[in-house]
């Protein structure tokens, strides 16, 4: 069976794609922090937001569980792309891990340079496919698809970011966050007033 | 024919490795993977620090009492942040403390599997390169994915138990010293100095041990168990060579790299202190060592990569010469 491996741009396509829908996950949740009422609130769901988003295992290993079940990452089954092994078939769970673990760790030694060696191998394959023996497939030519979700993600992005800028500089938090600060400067001031010392005090008397 | 004490020469071993190692830019690839993950034992989390925090926490909240400019007015800022955490719900706190046990979990495992994966695939490659066959990315880390868990059990296993071993007997040692009357002091603390004996000695033993154990695991299929025994033997058989070999190897390596940076460093400093008197001399000497200096940026993992191959070329080199001992 003839397999059609896939062109770095048609990778690099997939590799956008798959930075924007993160991307716009996060800008999602900033803009739900944003529009709460009151800064303890905001902070309830900024805390949330570590928990579900930065510091969440399953956000890390997505694209490996995609992978074994779905055979590619979003990014990947949007632009018609498949992780398969030399003969065409799916990867075990353990070589899947690995390439999107460690194997992604290897390619990016020497300055990405494992990932910009499908520009030239026969196999287009990079260093992290070569390690576990794996290439990515094109089973769907469904490029036109990746385009056009790119796009549609990059003005998502662009808008949802827009939003969460207006909601920032208008939402009644900047006024609890600018009152607390105000508070802040004013009981520097004080103590500054406090801790200096009186002038009479620091002129010798008999100039006094 | 009977095996005589020296059964390898170090200018053999090392006209073989440099063979080795300069026609196969791959194995300075698993080189380099090497000489990164070796940083993976620190087992580091970086980022996250959890005493780190608290202790910057702490000393933000004392800071009000002892800073003579902001003095209450940073307390108070403190107080009202925390207060706006202290409506968080504490579940929320669980969960990202589970998770950060997690993240460490996963990431120590992932460097002991990586520094694991990246030795066996530059063992394995040297291997291909010794058998005159063609070294790649591919053949050497195919060959290396099932030695991960044995070459684990191999090198990870050993150094656990005699660390273990080590704090257990220093610990014990350390009480009695502590709580013995002053007589039995002496004592304790004489066994304290043999026992740090014993461990310099171990430690060496284990050390040579893993150099020839690793091989045995990657190379020559065997067992961890069999491959330790007979890294041992072989450790022990010769000691002072290996000892000699490994001293070599330390200098000049260091020598390699030691030279550019001097270089480097010496062309700095140079231009720094005439460039008041002599300025094109300065501009010259700063030009000189700037140069350097973003070369060895540019190429410093490289040359890492580069050497640790050729150090792994030259034991797997001796290991040939003797492996029938």
């Amino acid at each position: 069976m003839q397999i059609s491996t896939a062109s770095f741009w048609l990778r690099l396509l997939a590799f956008l794609n798959d930075s924007f829908i993160i991307m716009m996950l996060h800008v999602l949740f900033l803009s739900f922090i944003l529009s709460r009422q009151t800064l303890s609130d905001a902070t309830s769901v900024f805390v949330l937001y570590i928990v579900a988003l930065p510091l969440n295992p399953l956000l890390y290993f997505q694209s490996a569980i995609l992978t074994y079940y779905f055979g590619g990452s979003l990014g990947k089954l949007l632009t018609g792309l498949a992780v398969t092994n030399e003969d065409g078939k799916p990867l075990s769970l353990k070589r899947i891990f690995f390439r999107q673990t460690l194997g992604y760790r290897f390619s990016t030694m020497v300055f990405g340079l494992g990932y910009f060696s499908v520009l030239t191998d026969p196999k287009r394959q990079a260093w992290h496919d070569k390690t576990i023996g794996s290439l990515v497939v094109v089973y769907r030519p469904m490029w036109i698809v990746g385009m056009i979700s790119l796009i549609a993600f990059v003005i998502l992005n662009g808008y949802m970011i827009a939003g969460a800028v207006r909601m920032a500089t208008t939402s009644p938090l900047k006024d609890e966050a600018m009152g607390l600060f105000a508070e802040y400067q004013s009981s520097m001031e004080q103590d500054a007033r406090e801790k200096r010392v009186p002038l009479e005090e620091s002129v010798p008397e008999e100039l006094n | 024919m009977e095996k005589t004490e020296s059964d390898w020469s170090i200018e053999a071993l090392y006209r073989g490795a440099w063979q080795i190692v300069k026609h196969n830019p791959v194995l300075w690839l698993f080189g380099m993977a090497a000489a990164i993950a070796g940083s993976g034992y620190n087992f580091r989390f970086p980022d996250v620090d959890p005493q780190g925090w608290q202790k910057i926490f702490e000393d933000a909240y004392q800071q009000g009492g002892n800073d003579a400019v902001l003095g209450n007015a940073t307390s108070a800022l403190f107080e009202s942040v925390s207060q706006l955490f202290a409506h968080v719900p504490v579940w929320l706190y669980v969960a990202i403390g589970i998770e950060l046990l997690i993240f460490l979990a996963i990431t120590i495992v992932l460097a002991l599997i990586y520094s694991n994966w990246a030795n066996a695939s530059l063992l394995s490659g040297i291997q291909l390169a010794m058998q005159k066959k063609p070294v790649s990315i591919a053949d050497s880390s195919e060959r290396a994915l099932s030695k991960i868990i044995p070459l684990l059990q191999t090198t990870f296993v050993p150094s656990l138990l005699l660390s273990v071993i080590m704090l257990v007997v220093i610990g014990m040692l350390a009480m009695g010293i502590a709580i013995s009357p002053s007589g039995l002091k002496a004592i304790f603390i004489l066994f304290l100095i043999v026992w740090i004996a014993v461990l310099i000695v171990a430690w060496f033993l284990l050390s040579l041990t893993l150099i020839w154990a690793s091989r045995e695991v990657v190379v020559h299929n065997k067992k961890p168990r069999e491959a330790l025994g007979h890294g041992y033997h072989l450790a022990k058989k010769k000691f002072w060579s290996m000892l000699l070999l490994g001293f070599v190897n330390n200098i000049v390596t260091t020598m390699a790299i030691a030279i550019p940076v001097g270089l480097m460093i010496g062309a700095l400093v140079g231009g720094f202190f005439a460039f008041s008197s002599y300025k094109s001399l300065g501009i010259s000497l700063f030009v000189f060592g700037g140069t350097l200096l973003f070369l060895f940026l540019l190429a410093g993992w490289v040359i890492a990569g580069v050497i640790t191959a050729f150090k792994a070329a030259v034991w797997s080199l001796a290991l040939e010469a003797i492996k029938d001992l």
